[in-house]
């Protein structure tokens, strides 16, 4: 039935209906009381019906996203925060799939990284860690020594199976008393382990600003919940006979039809602007948003929300903002973002319109109409003069000595003279000593090309809380030996690992340059959030190997957060191209799951060294030019 | 996706508070009712607190059904109406107070806080006003038919309006 026929139809039974309360005699003559009974219960059950279908017809409200602070990361060790939330009460006697328990998986984790560490540290072979373990005697932290030792259900309070309760209990403090330990066996940092630490942050999935069915015009509920009422208190009016209560559904009717008449429209226009758009890392730049009125009529409500890009944390006032603008009018709001390195983009400002009661709502996006769209930070050439990043790279074109002997200045061999060989190279010395004619055969030099590949995987995206992901620091930092590089001659490279932030060959020069700055300062090569893809190991040597000719030597700028980073320096400097490994540390050290992931980075910065590739662990707390400082022979 | 945390916008908060106040005012005579409508009040502070739609929705309910109790009792249609106005005020001003806390956050909001409170209270007294008048027009005896053809025309009304 269209709107016009069930509001001509309501209003002939409301008109009928108050000529019946007027002169109730004429509804005995046209229909026997036990009908209207029937009828007036029957549509009492439609209206209960139809209200409760109203209020499961919405859907939740409109949440707005968070760009005052950067997406959250993973952060290293989360892994360990996970192991430990699986030992629960209930775990003491439940298998799991895998048929092991969260306790004895936990166990296991942790036995594997404790021998490793008693081996590089204490230099003992696997089974006399594993021995020193089972007794207890590799540290002098008794619960430590307990949680390999010990069984693995230490008693519990009876208090602890209450339903409230949440229990310290005793395996998970071992457990954490065990990675204190380890920390204080290789030197690092010893959190507190006997308080647990609070609960991680959830890592922010591939949303980070809207960008689906928009505009998008919905309900926010109050229709519903005014049409449940009114049809509810209808349905009770007339069960009680009260033509009184009946007539309070006319409050919501009036509330529904204010939300109908007037429809939303995002009839605005938005400008920004910047205090400056070139700032330097680290300085607060302040932003400053104009919303307008462009319709012909008033909008009761508008709610911004600045589109702040996602590497730029909000330092001072707020994105944010909400009003009523006449048409033709306008306001602003400021807000202050700390610039970090990198070319930020703003996103277009998302705006929600409201209706005057509250009841429909548009959303939609809205690009600045006039401004910057872009903030560009850092990314400059270096003012340090340093080391280069291998012994092999040189600081000049040509004096990096090759692998096959030929023309140069260093001897290297003498052989048979063969004709055509030049004069000069002739050893007269030796033709007069044995009359024989041989040639002088000298080192050759050759110009090395060096490949400066980022590690974007989604695992590398981790970062301590509230900071930049380790990409992105591995961008600057790639940036960095770049453009060291490629001052001192030296041809460079640039690509990310896996490959999707495309490839800049092999080159020198300004242009060169420049082109990497574009590549690595923006977010298309290196972004601000994970990917969502993870390619294997194989698959993305074979992609950078392709692109690789075999002289190259590669810097791998990679966290080292998972096996996998390592893996793939492994396999480039088997493949040889020479590798070493710059990894920028972000790792948080006041946690007990960051001593886990600082002692699993540990073992691998370790793995790669006694593989003989050149690791430079950088603490991003140094600056950039910690990077290439670092990078010695 | 994520929420923002930030308070209460105040005024929304003293909107509410005051229609449940008046309600509960208005109740005072009738204790059953107002047994009712304190309940209901606990449960829209308790949806303001938890900022939860769900609760505010079933604690403003809850207090307009006291308000139709008390009605049901033998009160007149104009208190009727006019004690079920800021039993929905209640209920409109805390939703108001809660999408603005987990959409804005911190921002100023009063602007549009007292352009939503008036906006809302010039539709329900309208109503109010509308059904009152139409009360003092049409008057004469219960008819159950006559009950049953209004409640009609309010699920048709309803309907329309919902699509």
């Amino acid at each position: 039935m269209t709107d016009r026929r069930v509001v001509a139809v309501g209003l002939l039974a409301g008109c009928v209906g108050l000529l019946l309360v007027a002169v109730p005699n004429l509804a005995g003559a046209a229909v026997p009381p036990l009908a209207a009974v029937v009828l007036t219960v029957a549509v009492g059950l439609v209206a209960i019906g139809l209200a409760v279908r109203a209020l499961l017809a919405d859907g939740e409200p409109v949440d707005l996203p968070t760009p005052e602070r950067r997406p959250v990361y993973r952060s290293a060790g989360a892994e360990f925060a996970a192991l430990l939330e699986d030992v629960g009460l209930a775990g003491r006697r439940k298998l799991d799939a895998d048929g092991e328990t969260g306790r004895e998986r936990l166990r296991a984790v942790l036995a594997d990284l404790a021998v490793d560490v008693l081996g590089r540290t204490d230099g003992d072979d696997p089974e006399t860690a594993a021995e020193r373990l089972a007794d207890g005697t590799w540290t002098e932290d008794p619960d430590a020594a307990a949680f390999f030792a010990a069984g693995y259900r230490p008693p519990v309070s009876r208090l602890a199976y209450l339903p409230w309760a949440r229990p310290d209990l005793p395996f998970v403090r071992r457990a954490r008393h065990a990675v204190a330990a380890l920390a204080q066996n290789v030197g690092d940092t010893v959190p507190t382990p006997d308080e647990p630490d609070g609960a991680a942050p959830t890592p922010a999935d591939d949303y980070y600003w809207p960008t689906g069915d928009l505009p998008q015009t919905r309900s926010t509920g109050l229709t519903a919940g005014v049409t449940a009422g009114a049809l509810a208190v209808s349905a009770v009016g007339v069960g009680f006979g009260q033509p009184a209560v009946v007539l309070t559904a006319a409050l919501g009717l009036a509330l529904a039809t204010a939300a109908r008449v007037w429809s939303p429209t995002a009839d605005v226009a938005l400008t920004r602007s910047l205090s400056t758009d070139r700032p330097a890392p680290g300085d607060e730049v302040t932003v400053t948003v104009t919303v307008r009125n462009t319709g012909d009529r008033t909008l009761p409500e508008i709610r911004l929300l600045d589109g702040v890009p996602p590497g730029c944390a909000v330092v001072d006032g707020s994105p944010r903002l909400t009003t009523a603008l006449r048409p033709g009018k306008a306001t602003t709001a400021s807000y202050t973002v700390e610039a970090v390195d990198g070319r930020h983009t703003f996103e277009p400002g998302v705006v929600v319109v409201g209706d005057p009661v509250g009841a429909t709502e548009m959303v939609t996006t809205v690009e600045a109409a006039d401004g910057p769209t872009e903030l560009d930070c850092g990314f400059g050439r270096p003012t340090t003069a340093t080391d280069p990043p291998r012994p092999s790279v040189t600081v000049h074109p040509g004096q990096w000595v090759g692998p096959e002997s030929g023309a140069g200045v260093e001897f290297d061999t003498l052989r048979e003279y063969r004709t055509g060989d030049p004069p000069a190279r002739i050893d007269w010395r030796h033709r007069a000593k044995t009359g024989d004619l041989a040639t002088v055969e000298f080192r050759e030099p050759r110009l090395s090309k060096v490949a400066v590949v980022v590690d974007t995987r989604p695992a590398a995206y981790v970062a301590t809380p509230g900071g930049v992901p380790a990409p992105r620091h591995g961008a600057v930092a790639a940036f960095t030996l770049t453009s060291q590089l490629l001052a001192e001659g030296v041809p460079v490279g640039v690509g990310t690992v896996p490959l999707d932030g495309g490839w800049t060959p092999v080159g020198t020069g300004s242009a060169h340059r420049a082109s990497v700055r574009e590549q690595l300062a923006g977010d298309d090569a290196v972004p601000w959030l994970a990917p969502d893809t993870d390619p294997s190991v194989p698959d993305v040597v074979a992609a950078l190997t392709a692109r690789l000719a075999a002289d190259v030597q590669v810097v791998f700028v990679s966290p080292l957060c998972d096996d996998d980073s390592v893996a793939i320096a492994r396999r480039l400097d088997a493949a040889g191209h020479s590798v070493t490994v710059v990894s920028p540390d972000c790792t948080e050290s006041g946690s007990l799951a960051g001593a886990y992931g600082r002692l699993e980075r540990w073992r691998r910065l370790s793995t790669l060294r006694r593989a003989d590739i050149p690791v430079t662990d950088w603490d991003t707390g140094d600056g950039i030019e910690g990077v290439a400082r670092r990078v010695t022979h | 996706m994520s929420r923002t945390e930030g308070v209460l916008p105040r005024f929304s908060l003293g909107v509410t508070a005051v229609s449940t106040l008046v309600v509960a005012g208005l109740l005072v005579t009738a204790p059953g009712p107002l047994a009712v409508a304190i309940l209901g009040a606990a449960v829209l502070a308790g949806g303001l607190a938890r900022r939860r739609d769900g609760a505010l929705a079933v604690g403003a309910g809850t207090l307009f059904s006291a308000v139709v109790l008390a009605g049901i009792d033998g009160r007149s249609t104009g208190w009727l109406l006019a004690a079920s106005v800021p039993a929905l005020l209640a209920w409109t001003s805390a939703r108001h107070a809660v999408a603005l806390a987990r959409q804005v956050g911190e921002a100023a909001t009063l602007r549009v806080e007292l352009v939503r409170t008036l906006s809302t209270l010039t539709a329900l007294v309208t109503g109010g006003v509308s059904a009152s008048l139409l009360a003092r027009t049409v008057t004469g005896g219960e008819s159950p038919l006559a009950l049953a053809l209004l409640l009609v025309a309010v699920v048709a009304f309803t309907v329309a309006l919902r699509r």
